[in-house]
This record gives structure tokens, sequence and C-alpha cells, in this order.
């Protein structure tokens, strides 16, 4: 069903059940948020993306309530942008970051761009910080939470998007810590290295590992592709820099996975760089795999087909598709299968 | 660890059982615990290491101390002047202070801690109601509550029709005691009318809010009376079980409703009604009516977003009616005596009565029943006893602390729903923590905010980053550290982010303090930051 509101002095139409926050960046209200990932149950925890509705003695969290028929919302005016304002300079004094790890290697981070936005980069209050650097070198993700925010989106990412419950808030208020529990690493953990969490941390508290210190935002091109480890095709972003692949990010318009990966896409891709990568096929002569021609390899390959069908018929074959090749190239295998060699003896690895 | 395969809320009473191993709490246990309630391991977790009094991701279980709380914290009091990380949470015992904890029990200097003083006769028109029986012997069996008249409203309750009792509850007028002042019979409306086949009913036996203790001897001292209104609640809005949720701060009330549970039961007086009680373990947050479902429920106890409120999707998302200790305990009396005559037992327009807490620097602390309506002056002077001998009341906070703090010129202002607002202040739970000539104000509000520091539960940034920096400008003008220039201007920001944006009561409620002692001890204040204290408490660097 489908109601009516008032945003900002403009009136919209939206399908009931829509949130305010929503609703307001397609009417085009620019309302901050820090704690929103959209593929997740909202935590209204920043408290950024309050808004007036009439009626209500008190501001609302736009992004944590929906839409509601004849609502009347101003998202933005001096008092809104006031408390914005200050709660930016307190989250900022949480964590103080000299030199952010994101904005440097990542491009702006959320909170810092915020800031900007909000004039308040280095005016914040005094005070004691909270945030810790666990003992932890497992090679995938590099954890800082002295850049932390607290806003709880990797927890939420890690526990209810990816179901891998590695990671949680631990305590209560200003000692709160991000915890693996009974793990300070990931390593020991129920993680399984997706990334996800680094990928939605609006701070540089979680970076690559593998990209820290390679290049500098501004050198960094993205091309975009396709995951080549399973059927799934996930879209991801080749990072180049100086001509050289430095790592991974997810392409969030792509249709597969919308931004989601596995460790395989995220972390396995630094192969392209590997000294051991085979570029040529391999024969083995005296007992020794020296590189030969597709063509030189093929024929040995057809030679032994015609001899074991010769020997022992059809059925001494057995033929394994892959789930890295397209579906297109899983038909030519089972017709290679049962036309050409002639057997019934077609798997592909992804039914097992 | 035991079966609560019966339980309405097994988490609590599970993580208790769990607690008694030993030491830290190990992953064995906690995935045994995640795996009986068929929860991930990892949010177990969250939600058990929140607990001031559970051993997940402590080092050891915290066994004892002192009360870091306002009222302990007052000179001549307890300590005179907290030391930060130091004392536990308000154990609710501000009326026996200095309180403190070992051996898994609260103690204060009383050797009853549980019966109320009776209010004195200066105070007029006092016919107390709740506390009425409260000072009988064995009130607290059923033969007791029954000789007293008990478990006649239920009866005749079951024996008529349920609309017309609450309709009763309308005209009486009865608001929430909690401390948000709700009409108590639109809240049980909206529950009845709520189509479910399963319906919850919550006690709020929280009573986390410091200089609080009017539910303390209602529990200790007459279980059966909230037993009889939760019963006649469940049968009003058409719910067949109930679970009080008592604070951990009272281990003595879980034995007494246990017991009073199982008289009730025995003797088959409850129509069928299931109630069980849930024992916290340390969050005053918890007594904010959907962190307290969350913390049933086994989540971490962060506050619900509302809309929807309880009436509609409260315990496991089914509709429940939340009530406080005192609210419950007032229906059975109204159904009693009727509408007229409770409302006629308030000052002018307000309805019924009140229990007061009053703690502090007065002669005769204690919980008082008095009229909804009486002012500061008699609760203070009157049922209080006034100012200790020589001194001179300067003040006194109101909602225990959450309501606000006024000087003693606003001592004439009744203590009812409408009167505190004209400042931006609530009655909240009618507690009273008073303060004198030999107190220093700042440092009570610094102890106030240390409080709220320690309780904040972390979801959202105003109140989380916000309750630690105003605490530590606090500490700066009670000479614990380094005073900054900017001090009023960042006490306005933070204190109005706070208020405006904050996620819930507790952080909304904060700042509230503060303004009083901007707006109404701000010569005390300034002088402050001249490095002085004119009580002499605070000692600058
Ligand atoms: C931080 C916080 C703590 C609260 N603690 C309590 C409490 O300990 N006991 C209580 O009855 N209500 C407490 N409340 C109020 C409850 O949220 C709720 O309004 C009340 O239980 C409703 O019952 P009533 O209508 O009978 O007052 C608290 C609220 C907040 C925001
Ligand atoms: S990498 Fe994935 S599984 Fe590991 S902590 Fe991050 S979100 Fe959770
Ligand atoms: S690590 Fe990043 S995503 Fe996680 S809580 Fe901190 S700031 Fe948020
Ligand atoms: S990222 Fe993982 S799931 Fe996605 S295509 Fe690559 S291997 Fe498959
Ligand atoms: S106001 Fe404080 S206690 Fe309430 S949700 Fe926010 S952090 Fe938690």
């Amino acid at each position: 069903m489908s109601i009516t509101a008032t945003i900002d002095g403009k009136s919209i139409e939206v399908q009931e059940g829509e949130s305010i926050l929503e609703a307001a960046r397609r009417c085009g209200a620019e309302v901050p948020t820090l704690c929103y990932d959209s593929r997740v149950d909202p935590s209204a925890s920043c408290r950024m993306c309050v808004v007036k509705v009439e009626g209500r003695r008190l501001p609302v969290a736009s992004c944590a309530h929906a839409l509601q028929e004849g609502m009347n919302v101003v998202t933005a005016d001096d008092d809104l942008e006031e408390n914005r304002r200050t709660i930016l300079k307190l989250v900022l004094s949480e964590n103080p970051t000299e030199e952010c790890r994101s904005c440097i290697e990542r491009g702006p981070c959320e909170l810092h761009s915020l800031a900007g936005d909000y004039g308040v980069a280095t005016d914040y209050y005094d005070g004691a910080i909270s945030g810790r650097i666990p003992e932890d070198s497992n090679p995938f993700i590099a954890r800082d939470y002295s850049q932390c925010i607290l806003c709880y989106r990797c927890t939420r990412v890690c526990n209810e998007l990816e179901q891998a419950h590695a990671i949680i808030p631990e305590g209560r208020g200003f000692e709160t810590n991000i915890v693996a529990p009974f793990h300070e690493s990931l390593l020991g953990s129920n993680c399984t290295f997706c990334g996800q969490c680094i990928q939605t941390c609006p701070t540089g508290a979680l970076m690559d590992r593998k990209m820290l210190g390679k290049a500098k935002a501004e050198d960094v091109t993205k091309v975009r592709s396709i995951c080549p480890f399973c059927g799934t095709g996930c879209g991801i972003e080749l990072n180049v820099a100086h001509g050289e692949f430095i790592g991974v990010t997810p392409d969030w318009n792509a249709p597969a996975s919308a931004g989601s990966l596995c460790v395989k896409g995220q972390f396995g891709i630094d192969f392209i760089n590997s000294p051991e990568r085979l570029k040529t096929p391999l024969v083995r002569r005296d007992g020794v795999l020296q590189p030969a021609s597709w063509d030189e390899a093929l024929g040995i390959i057809v030679d032994k087909f015609q001899t074991v069908k010769a020997e022992s018929g059809p059925g001494a074959f057995a033929l394994w598709s892959s789930a890295r090749a397209p579906s297109e190239g899983n038909f030519l295998m089972q017709k290679l299968a049962r036309a050409v060699i002639g057997t019934n003896n077609i798997d592909n690895c992804s039914r097992t | 660890m035991g079966n609560r395969s019966g339980s309405h809320a097994p988490f609590l009473p599970l993580l208790h059982d769990a607690m008694e191993q030993p030491g830290m709490m190990s992953e064995d246990t906690l995935n045994e615990l995640a795996a009986a309630l068929r929860i991930a391991p990892a949010y177990v977790h969250q939600a058990a290491s929140f607990y001031h009094y559970s051993n997940l991701g402590k080092d050891h279980l915290l066994r004892e101390g002192t009360c870091g709380g306002p009222a302990c914290c007052l000179p001549g009091v307890g300590v005179g002047r907290g030391t930060p990380g130091e004392g536990i949470a308000c154990p609710g015992l501000c009326d026996q202070a200095p309180a403190s904890f070992a051996d898994g029990l609260f103690r204060g200097t009383a050797a009853d801690p549980f019966l109320p003083p009776p209010p004195a006769a200066s105070v007029d028109g006092v016919e107390e109601v709740l506390f009425r029986d409260i000072r009988t012997p064995g009130l607290r069996s059923l033969d007791g509550y029954r000789a007293a008249g008990g478990y006649a409203q239920l009866r005749r309750l079951v024996e008529t029709d349920a609309a017309d009792a609450l309709e009763t509850l309308r005209a009486s007028g009865l608001l929430g005691r909690g401390g948000a002042g709700f009409p108590l019979a639109a809240k049980w409306q909206a529950v009845r009318d709520t189509p479910g086949e399963r319906k919850y009913v919550v006690c709020n036996a929280d009573e986390g809010e410091p200089g609080t203790f009017k539910d303390r001897p209602l529990l200790h001292r007459n279980p059966h009376l909230l037993i009889e209104a939760m019963a006649i609640a469940g049968h009003i809005v058409g719910a067949s079980a109930g679970v009080i949720y008592l604070r951990y701060e009272y281990p003595e009330a879980y034995g007494v409703l246990n017991e009073a549970i199982a008289e009730a039961e025995a003797a088959d007086v409850l129509g069928g009604f299931d109630l069980q009680v849930a024992r916290g373990l340390g969050s005053y947050v918890c007594g904010e009516e959907t962190s307290l479902l969350n913390s049933l429920e086994g989540l971490v106890p962060w506050p619900r977003e509302r809309p929807p409120f309880p009436t509609q999707k409260g315990l496991w998302g089914l509709p429940t009616v939340i009530n406080n200790v005192e609210t419950f305990c007032a229906v059975p009396f109204i159904l009693e005596r009727g509408a007229d005559w409770y409302r006629s037992l308030g000052r002018g327009e307000s309805a019924g009565t009140k229990l007061y807490s009053v703690s502090g620097r007065v002669s005769r602390p204690g919980p008082y029943e008095l009229p909804l309506g009486a002012t500061a002056r008699e609760l203070i002077e009157g049922a209080g006893g006034g100012a200790l001998p020589g001194r001179t009341i300067k003040g006194y906070t109101l909602g225990g602390i959450s309501g606000g703090l006024l000087a003693a010129e606003h001592l004439d202002m009744p203590l009812d729903y409408a009167a505190p607002r004209q400042h931006g202040f609530a009655l909240g739970s009618g507690g009273v923590v008073v303060f004198d000539d030999a107190c220093c104000v700042v440092d009570l509000v610094r102890t106030c905010m240390l409080f709220y520091e320690a309780e904040s539960c972390g979801k959202c940034f105003p109140c989380r980053v916000g309750t630690v920096r105003l605490r530590e400008r606090l500490d700066a003008l009670t000479g614990r550290a380094e005073p900054s220039g900017k001090l009023m201007d960042e006490f306005d920001e933070i204190g109005s982010a706070m208020s405006a944006n904050s996620a819930c009561g507790l952080g909304q409620a904060a700042p509230l303090v503060l303004h009083g002692l901007v707006r109404f001890f701000n010569e005390e204040l300034q002088a402050h930051r001249q490095g002085v204290c004119p009580a002499g408490v605070c000692h600058f660097l």
C-alpha cells in the first residue's frame, strides 16, 4: 500500500514500510548517518539521522522508523544541525585519529567526511579515549580500535548478514569493545575472513591488511571484474596502483553479490602476482614437468583417451566439471562425456 | 546447568546457574548456555558480558564493595567523596547509608532494611494505602495477607466483568509510578484490545534509580499484594503468564516472592495465572522497559526503538503490560474502595497516594507514603524529619536523581507530575536526595554523572560519550583534573545533544542534574572555577 507524507515541505508518496531515512534521501535530503548499513537492521546508535516529526516531543531516529501516512518531517534545521555537530565532536573525541588509515589509503572515510562537512575535523572535545588495539596477527584484517567509533556495523554485518557470529560488542558504555569472544585474534574465532566488516566500517578501524601501506588512495584505480573462484560470480573491483594489482574491494553494484564476497574473492585474488602461477600447459618429459604448447598437451590427452576407450570402453571414464566454469562450459563438458566419449559418468564439483 | 524448560524467560535463570561455577565464565559454559537457549553463543556472550555482577569477560565476580551512589557519597554519610571507578551502583539502601555489598547481600546500617518508618503525624491528610498493613507481622504469608483482606479483589473479579474493573481503574486516575506517569488504564486497555492468544504481564521491580527505595518494602513485606495485582492485570488484559523482573540487589526478595508464589499456587488462588520471578544481574538501564524485555529475552539489554510499544510487541514480540511495583500494588485497593475514594487521596488535581523516598542529609530518611502532590517540604521536613541538627538544607534532587535538581527555595513545590515540568524537570520515581550546607552540590552532580557513565549501555553515541565528557568536566571543577576554559559552552552543547538525541531516558535525563546546578547554584559553580569550594569538600590540585 502506498502512503503520502511530507518531507522538508515536499509531498512524497512511498510504499508503506519504507524508513523515513530512505524516503528522505530519495527526496534529495542529505541526512547524515554513521551507523547505517541498509543491508542489516538499523541500530539507531549514532543518532545523526534524527529528524523532527510533527507531534513528537523528541526528534526521531529516521533509520529505524517507517514513514507514516500524513507524517510531517523536517530533516534539518538549526537545532538538528547543532546537535549533529555536537555528536560528531563527541564521537571524534572518543578516539581521535591524527592520521586516519582509511582516509589516506582507501579514500575519505565516512566519519572524517562528515567531520569535514560540519567543520569539526579538529575542533572536538578533550577527554579520555576508549579504543584499543588487540593482539591480532591474522593475515587478513588489520584491527585498530583506537580508530573505532562503536557504530556496531561490523558486528551487525558479521552476525546478521554473514551469520558468522565471530565478533560482538562486549561490556557496556564507554568501555564497550568489539571482540571475538574468548579470542584476541580472529584466527581462532568463527571468522571466515569474508572481509565484510572491513567494507562496512566507516572509519580506519578495520582495514585490509594485504593492502595496508601499498598505496595512497589517489593512486588507486579500480577495475571492475568477476571473482573467478566459483560459479556465484561475485562482482569485484581489482585495485590497481602504479600498474600493479594490490587488492580487492567489492563491487557494490554487482547483481549477483551486491557487495558481498567470501574469503576467496576478498583475499585470494593475489595469485595474480604469484611467481608460481602457470602460464602454459606443462608436460612431463623424462619425469620432469616442462612447458609445452597447447597443441602438444591436447594431443597427448586425445591419444591417451583413445587408448583407454579402446582397451576398457567408455565406462572407464568419469568426468568431473568445475563450479568455476560458466554454465555454457559445463554444458559442453557433458556433451564431451555423453556424445564424444559415450559415458554418463559426468558430475560437477558443486553438487558434492 | 539446571533445567529451565518451563521458564517464560530462561536466560537470566540460566545465567545465574552458570555463575555458580567459580572464576571467569569459560567458553564451554557459555556454549552450553547458548545451546540451552538456542541462541548463537556470540549473542549470549554479548548479553552476559553486560552486567555488573556477571563473571563473563571479567577476571572475577564482583563480590564486595561500598556504594558509590549520590546519597552514600555525601559528606558525613559514607565515603564522603567518590573516586572514579570505585563503588558499586546504588543498591537502594540510601535511607540506611552507607550501603555495602558482601557475601551476596547488600546491607545498610538498619537492622531491618525492609520496614518503612510510619510517616510523621506532622504531614496532614496522610492515609496510607500501600503501606497500610505493611507493619503487620505475618503479612508476608498467605494467611497473613488474607487476614488483611487479600485476594478478595481477584476472586471478585473472576465472578464479575473485567471491563467494569478497567473503568474503575480509569476513573481512579492512576498513573504509572515507575517514572513516566503514563495512565495505567490506557496501557491495560491497549493490551486488552490487541488480539493475541498469548500475552504477558511484566512487573518492573528493577528499582535501579539512585535515591529510590520505595518498592523495596513492598517486595519484601507484602509479596502477595503484588502477586494479586499482577493476576488481576492478567485477568483484565487476557494474559495467563507473568514475570517479575527483580533487581539483583534485592536477593532476599527473590526468596520471598518465590515462596509467596508457591504458596498462592498451592492454595490455587491465582486462577491459573502462571507467575515467575527473573533476577537481574546489575544494570540500571534494565529498568527501562524495553531494555528489560531484551534482558529477559537474553539479548543485550539495549533499549528498543518505540514504536512498537510493548503493549503491541512486548516480551517475545507479544502484547505485554509492564508496570512498576507500586503501580500494580495500588490496583487491588482501588478495586476494593472505588475510584472516587482513590482520587480523593491526592492533592488538587492529583489522584491517590505516592510512595516517596527521602534520603541524604535529613533526620529520618526513609520511604514514605503521602498524598500525591504533597510538597517537598512536607516530605523532607515533615516525614523526613528535616535538616540534621545545626545544618541548613541547600537543595534536593528529584526523581531519584533523574528528574532534576532544585534549591531550598523550591521546597514548597508540590511533588506531583505537573509542577516539576515548569523547570523542565520530572517527578520520576518520587525519590528525593537532600543536601545541606555541609555538601558540595558540584561534587554531588559529579557523583550522579559518574553513575550515568557507569550505567550508559553504550548503544548510542550522545550518551555513551557525553556522560563521560560531562563527568570529566565535573572532575575538573571538583579539583580532580585540570579545568578548561570552554566549560559552560561545553555543558550546554553536550547537554542539549544528549537530551534531544539520546535513544532512551537515561541519556535524555542525565543532563538534568547539571541543568539544576547551572541554573540554581551558579555561584557555587563559578567559585569552583576559581578553585574554591564553599562547602570545603573539594580539594584542588
Ligand atoms: C533508564 C531508565 C530506568 C528506569 N528504571 C525503572 C525502574 O527501575 N523501575 C520502574 O518501574 N521503571 C523504570 N523506568 C521506567 C520504565 O521504562 C517504565 O516507564 C515503567 O516501568 C512503566 O511502569 P509504570 O507505568 O507503572 O510506571 C526506567 C526508565 C528509564 C529510562
Ligand atoms: S571477516 Fe567476516 S566473518 Fe570475519 S569478523 Fe569480519 S564479517 Fe565476521
Ligand atoms: S570497527 Fe568500524 S564498523 Fe566496527 S564498530 Fe568500530 S567503527 Fe564501527
Ligand atoms: S567471492 Fe566467494 S562466493 Fe563470490 S564468486 Fe568468489 S569464491 Fe564465489
Ligand atoms: S541513552 Fe544511554 S542508556 Fe539509553 S540507549 Fe543511549 S547509550 Fe544506552
